[in-house]
């Protein structure tokens, strides 16, 4: 095949916090696709841009690396598609080196780790409007001439940033047209003699083209006085922290509401157009009120992200890392396991992909095992309505909330259940000494509002597909389970009681009995196993109070009626451990590569919420005296 | 007790970094906050035998964060009041963050005065 005939690929290469999303963001615009390597949680991104000349090329934006030597996950698909070893990856023709222009000397190491793989490179000097504030003069020329590639100084965040990139990458794709030869690659992995011998050749690169490395980043410094403070730091995260939950469950508010209500219209639109049978039934019922119940929570989810990309962008999670690493080490858990656990407070799923940043294989499992133990958005509404149905709404010791105060205790149960685990996974099947902290803290910098906006986008998209797909689906099986076969004509108890869901129930009864729970809810702990927040629309058509949209408060008024105090308790205990999330286990699944872990999550999940439900009820009916 | 030291050490640090013949080799995990240090080599004996990664390996990474011999290190924060992990500032540039532990392995030269 002739050089002319396909598509370039151009590889985007780089350390962490170079700049290197922003710079493939400014590249290829709209015209880009985000997924997952097969096997791996690793992202694949990848565009295509349109030269000067009209020349179109495909662009991989490739995880962050300090090395060619694939200590991560995220670092091994890095490696192996440079190195064109990767199974879906083609090896790409030519590499853009992303330097952040404040901080050569690394990115010059892996540079010329990279040159000798034999593919033509380009070094791309990104943020030089920092740079240049800071006093950074760089002799591009001779920068260029030392190392035998073209040099362009890049600001990927402005318009027209990456026009000399542009210009470079044609003249490199024109002197591929007149190369016949394959190039050939002499990369082997560098010993630590070898890396010195790289990084004084980058230091001797530096000292000639470099003219003024440019001043530290004063504000940097200055805010790094109160935020790592080691007094104040702590403060200060959990001020942000604070806040954070706030905007969560505040601002989600309003919009959540109309969610409902737009659901609730929809249902209502069509039993008016729709004639009443069971088609009409299985739209209204199942997947409507399903599929409404879960994406209720997108506002939450998307408040929760909006901070956590905004403050990653902002420099601020590695710093957050840096001051819970010691905290998180006690139960065994590594500092950078912090934002994938604080991400799973949303959701696990994203918290399980977030593990990725975690290098050692060990360390990563045990943050995956625990995440689902972290209360996420699909248990508020199941601890909302229960607490509703249970909790009188008074005032204890004058000012605080009695019904807040249950909730914040069950967010507190999940966070100590969940470093309880880590602290038995570290000392059994997951032992073993932590892995070194090694992280760069970098220089604050504004966030860019188009990356803030690519990466909101590419949740929802997640979000929404799973609400689409794997939970539109289960309703359509729950719908069917409950409604056939259907109630004689004259049945004096609810329909649902002669279903398949029924009688699933009932046989379930004797095994979950003991925990305090009566046939109605191990139908909807049964139907609740595609999701979380499916029980609470179960439990509406089990109590046959109508559609999930409209159950709200008639709801709560009827479980209040029909359940004692301690079956509420035992039942919001469950759910501080309740496993039942097929998308979680699913993606535990696919990042291990094994049936092993997930299926260790899941049993132990459940053993865990079965013994909480136990003990609760008992305990709690020996002191009420039930 | 650590104040005074670092209150001392505050009108210090603006001393050039000392001369290779200078000092004995001590370690960065051992350094004194806020005080300028030049990295010399690495103690392969301070890695422990259960730590999760060999000596070589460590090294390896050290050197590929910028850990290399002839690099000024200064501990320039504490992550909470234990004192570890830390944040260390290579030359007087990057902000990087490791654990006493791994610290100890890196050997540094300063003069001995600063820590009195």
């Amino acid at each position: 095949m002739t050089e002319s005939a396909r598509k370039l690929r151009v590889a985007l290469v780089g350390n962490p916090n170079s700049g290197k999303t922003a710079l493939f963001n400014a590249l290829t615009g709209s015209r880009q696709r985000v997924a997952n390597y097969a096997g791996v949680t690793v992202e694949r991104k990848v565009g295509s841009l349109q030269t000067p000349v009209g020349r179109q090329l495909d662009v991989i934006d490739l995880p962050g690396t300090y090395s060619l030597r694939g200590r991560s996950p995220d670092e091994l698909v890095a490696r192996d598609v440079i190195l064109g070893q990767h199974r879906q990856e083609p090896a790409p023709d030519i590499l853009v080196c992303v330097a952040d222009a404040t901080n050569l000397r690394l990115i010059l190491r892996l540079l010329l780790e990279l040159q000798r793989t034999g593919h033509p490179a380009i070094l791309a000097l990104n943020m030089m409007d920092i740079a240049r504030r800071r006093g950074v003069d760089i002799d591009l020329p001779g920068l260029s001439a030392e190392l035998g590639i073209p040099v362009v100084p890049v600001v990927a965040v402005r318009r027209d940033g990456t026009n000399a990139l542009l210009a470079a990458l044609d003249t490199v794709a024109d002197s591929l047209m007149d190369q016949t030869q394959p190039h050939a690659g002499t990369w082997r992995e560098p010993d630590a003699e070898e890396l010195r011998t790289l990084d004084r050749t980058a230091r001797a690169v530096i000292d000639k083209a470099v003219r003024n490395a440019g001043h530290p980043a004063g504000f940097t410094q200055r805010l790094d006085r109160i935020v790592l403070h080691p007094v104040m730091g702590p403060i200060v995260l959990l001020v942000v922290l604070f806040l954070v939950f706030q905007a969560v469950f505040s601002w989600a508010q309003l919009p959540m509401e109309l969610i409902s209500a737009g659901f609730a219209r929809l249902q209502y639109a069509i039993t008016q157009i729709m004639p009443a049978g069971p088609l009409r039934s299985l739209l209204v019922d199942g997947v409507l009120s399903g599929v409404g119940a879960v994406v209720v929570f997108l506002p939450q989810i998307l408040i929760l992200f909006f901070f956590i990309i905004l403050l990653e962008d902002f420099g601020y999670m590695s710093r957050a890392a840096f001051l819970m690493d010691r905290t998180m080490g006690r139960v065994g858990l590594h500092g950078r396991a912090f934002i994938p656990l604080l991400s799973s407070f949303a959701c696990a799923i994203p918290g399980i992909m977030a593990a990725r940043v975690i290098e050692n294989p060990r360390d990563r499992l045990v943050t995956t095992m625990i995440a689902p133990l972290i209360t996420c958005s699909a248990r508020i509404p199941v601890y909302t309505l229960i607490i509703a149905a249970f909790v009188p709404l008074k005032t204890v010791g004058g000012i605080v909330n009695l019904q807040g105060l249950v909730m914040f205790g069950l967010y507190g149960a999940g966070i100590i259940g969940a470093i309880a685990v880590a602290w038995v996974l570290k000392r059994t099947i997951l032992k073993g000494a932590l892995e070194p902290l090694l992280l760069e803290l970098p220089d604050y910098k504004l966030p860019n509002l188009r990356n803030l906006y690519r990466g909101l986008a590419m949740r929802t998209g997640f979000f929404l597909r799973r609400a689409g797909t794997i939970i539109a689906a289960a309703m359509v099986v729950l719908w069917f389970l409950s409604t056939y076969p259907s109630a004689p004509a004259n049945a004096l108890r609810p329909a649902i009681d002669y279903s398949f869901a029924g009688m699933l129930g009932h046989v379930l009864q004797p095994v979950l009995g003991p925990a305090g729970f009566n046939w109605e809810i191990a139908i909807a702990l049964v139907t609740g196993l595609a999701a979380r927040e499916v029980m609470v629309a179960a439990l509406g058509t089990v109590y046959a109070v109508g559609t999930a949209a409209g159950a709200g408060h008639g709801l709560a008024a009827t479980l209040a009626a029909q359940w004692t105090l301690p079956t509420a308790l035992a039942l919001l205990a469950w759910y501080v451990f309740a496993p039942q999330c097929m998308s979680t286990l699913a993606v535990t699944q696919r990042e291990t590569n094994s049936w092993h872990w997930p299926l260790l999550m899941a049993g132990y999940m459940f053993v865990l919420a079965y013994v909480a439900a136990f003990g609760t009820y008992h305990l709690a009916a020996t002191v009420l005296g039930v | 007790m650590n104040d005074s030291i670092s209150a001392i050490c505050d009108g210090l640090e603006e001393l050039p970094p000392p001369a290779e013949t200078d000092a004995p080799a001590r370690s960065l995990g051992g350094l004194p906050r806020r005080i300028k240090a030049r990295i010399t080599g690495f103690i392969h004996g301070a890695v422990k035998s259960d730590a999760a990664l060999p000596a070589r390996e460590l090294e390896r990474r050290l050197v590929e964060m910028g850990f290399v011999e002839g690099a000024t290190v200064r501990i320039a924060h504490l992550g909470g009041l234990a004192g570890d992990p830390i944040g260390v500032l290579l030359d007087e540039r990057r902000l990087v963050a490791l654990r006493r532990q791994e610290a100890h392995f890196v050997a540094v030269q300063y003069p001995p005065e600063w820590t009195q």
